[in-house]
């Protein structure tokens, strides 16, 4: 069978799956699977017979994951989700993030309250990773609007990087045993101490899987016009690392806004990476016209993508998974909006188009070609 | 003994009255069902609601021995825990939006989870009404 463009889209009503040839001149649309309930995270697992798995965060009965191995035309709940140990004393609340781990079947979930759980039989059964899950900064981390997430997760072979809303970026290079704070550069806008060892309120973090030193943070921006103690923090939002994130620095200058929530890395060249600003005071489109931006130079410099988008009168919000990019020889970006709109940005980004119009509101945004 | 479970579970579905353990067509994958009850173990039964039927064989009412409501839920831990994990997160608690009845009372107006059984008690589990 011809290879697909497959999209897993999560939404405050469900999850839905859409597909199209590789032209991807036109979208089925497939769902909602489990209907009516918060999507937070997903994962097209392509590694060998594709698998698509979906965290559903029932306000009634717990968390689940969902699991389908026919890409996407039907879902089962796997047979349990991550939880914690029962003398912990927390409670999962949501599943922000799975990703593949590094054997076959080995996934990686990050939950709220922040924790990290693996599973390696495809989602079945699960175990908390004690070494950032117990960390001793975990009980001072706190949640941010959207929860206390570990929303994050980049494996390296033995190095995993994580991000925490708002705890920061933590490190480990022994494969998970051990993590550490690792945010030197890294701001925050709503602490006493500008720069503290953690505690920062990471948005997202993307990396080239072929430049795997060279890291970019979309972090919480928007503190240029603070005057309270510790002064200004102007540029904070949208950062770059080149040693594995040990050290961060800006790249924001010629944004119009360093706030934000996603960042996404082109496929096929480290060097080219995409924001979506957005307005710190109302997490919405500057000037209610929405616009990409893409920089070509690691984030030296930037250019405003809005062909096709409104011009005006648009206020939406894209969340810190609302945004991916294909792999495709000249790959489209995927824009998910909370106002239920599925955008999608042929030529890397240079034109796009509403692909659907009235989703409920989108949460994350994956594609995966299969 | 108070707060206390037996292993006594039986299954009714939709259109049953109650079965005995052991001509029930589910008892031999329900494990070792002990008909054996402590002196304060008391015959009550569990509504499920249609969301939750999947987590215990599609049945709409489970029997349970049971002398409190914590008892009971212990019950449905350890015989239904996929069940349970829809009615109660990994500290014990209930779940926020779920509701527990006992008969037509809710538990938080009696004595919670500890709140005593008696013979022919209903332990009704309700989704609440809410969302948006």
């Amino acid at each position: 069978m011809a290879e697909r463009v497959v999209l897993g889209i999560g939404t405050k009503k469900g999850f839905f799956v859409a597909e199209a040839a590789k032209t991807r001149k036109r979208f089925a649309l497939r769902g909602p699977f489990g209907p009516g309930v918060a999507v937070y995270s997903t994962l097209i697992d392509a590694r060998g017979s594709p698998r698509i798995y979906a965290s559903a965060c029932n306000a009634f009965f717990g968390m689940k994951i969902l699991r389908s191995t026919d890409l996407g035309k039907s879902f089962k709940e796997t047979k349990s989700a991550p939880a914690f140990p029962k003398d912990d004393g927390r409670a999962l609340a949501n599943i922000w993030a799975i990703e593949a781990g590094e054997a076959k079947g080995e996934l990686l979930a990050g939950v709220e309250p922040a924790s990290l759980f693996r599973s390696t039989d495809g989602g079945d059964s699960w175990e908390m990773v004690p070494g950032i899950s117990n960390h001793e900064h975990a009980r001072k981390w706190q949640p941010g609007a959207g929860g206390m997430c570990m929303h994050t997760i980049i494996r390296d072979g033995k190095r995993i990087h994580v991000g925490i809303s708002t705890g920061g970026h933590y490190l480990s290079e022994d494969g998970g045993k051990t993590f550490r704070a690792s945010n030197t550069g890294v701001g925050a806008g709503f602490a006493p101490d500008p720069y503290p060892e953690f505690g920062q309120c990471v948005h997202k973090i993307a990396r080239h899987p072929d430049a795997p030193g060279r890291l970019y943070m979309q972090n919480h921006g928007g503190w240029g016009e603070w005057d309270g103690p510790g002064g200004r923090r102007p540029d904070i939002g949208v950062l770059r690392s080149d040693d594995y994130g040990k050290t961060w620095r800006s790249i924001a200058k010629g944004l119009p806004s360093d706030f934000g929530f996603p960042i996404v890395v082109h496929p096929h060249d480290p060097d080219t990476v995409y924001v979506l600003p957005l307005e710190p005071a109302t997490r919405t489109c500057p000037g209610g016209a929405p616009a990409v931006w893409r920089s070509e130079d690691g984030g030296g410099s930037w250019k405003r993508l809005a062909k096709g988008f409104p011009k005006k009168e648009s206020f939406f919000t894209v969340q810190r998974d609302g945004m991916d990019i294909d792999e495709l020889s000249t790959p489209a970006l995927y824009v998910g909006t909370t106002t239920g709109q599925l955008w999608l940005g042929r030529e890397g980004g240079e034109e796009w188009e509403c692909v659907f119009d009235s989703l409920p509101p989108i949460h994350c945004v994956k594609v995966a070609v299969a | 003994m108070r707060g206390s479970a037996t292993g006594s579970v039986l299954l009714l579905g939709d259109d049953a009255s109650i079965a005995s353990t052991a001509s029930h067509p589910l008892a031999s994958r329900m494990g070792a069902l002990s008909l054996e009850r402590p002196e304060d173990a008391i015959p009550v039964k569990v509504f499920v609601p249609g969301p939750l039927r999947p987590y215990c064989g599609g049945a709409r009412e489970l029997a349970l021995s049971a002398s409190s409501v914590r008892a009971t839920l212990e019950g449905l831990e350890r015989d239904y825990p996929r069940l349970y994990t829809n009615v109660c997160d990994e500290t014990g608690a209930v779940r926020e939006h779920i509701n527990v009845f006992v008969n037509d009372e809710h538990m938080r107006d009696r004595e919670g989870l500890d709140t005593e059984l008696e013979p022919g008690d209903t332990i009704i589990i309700l989704p609440a009404v809410s969302g948006g």
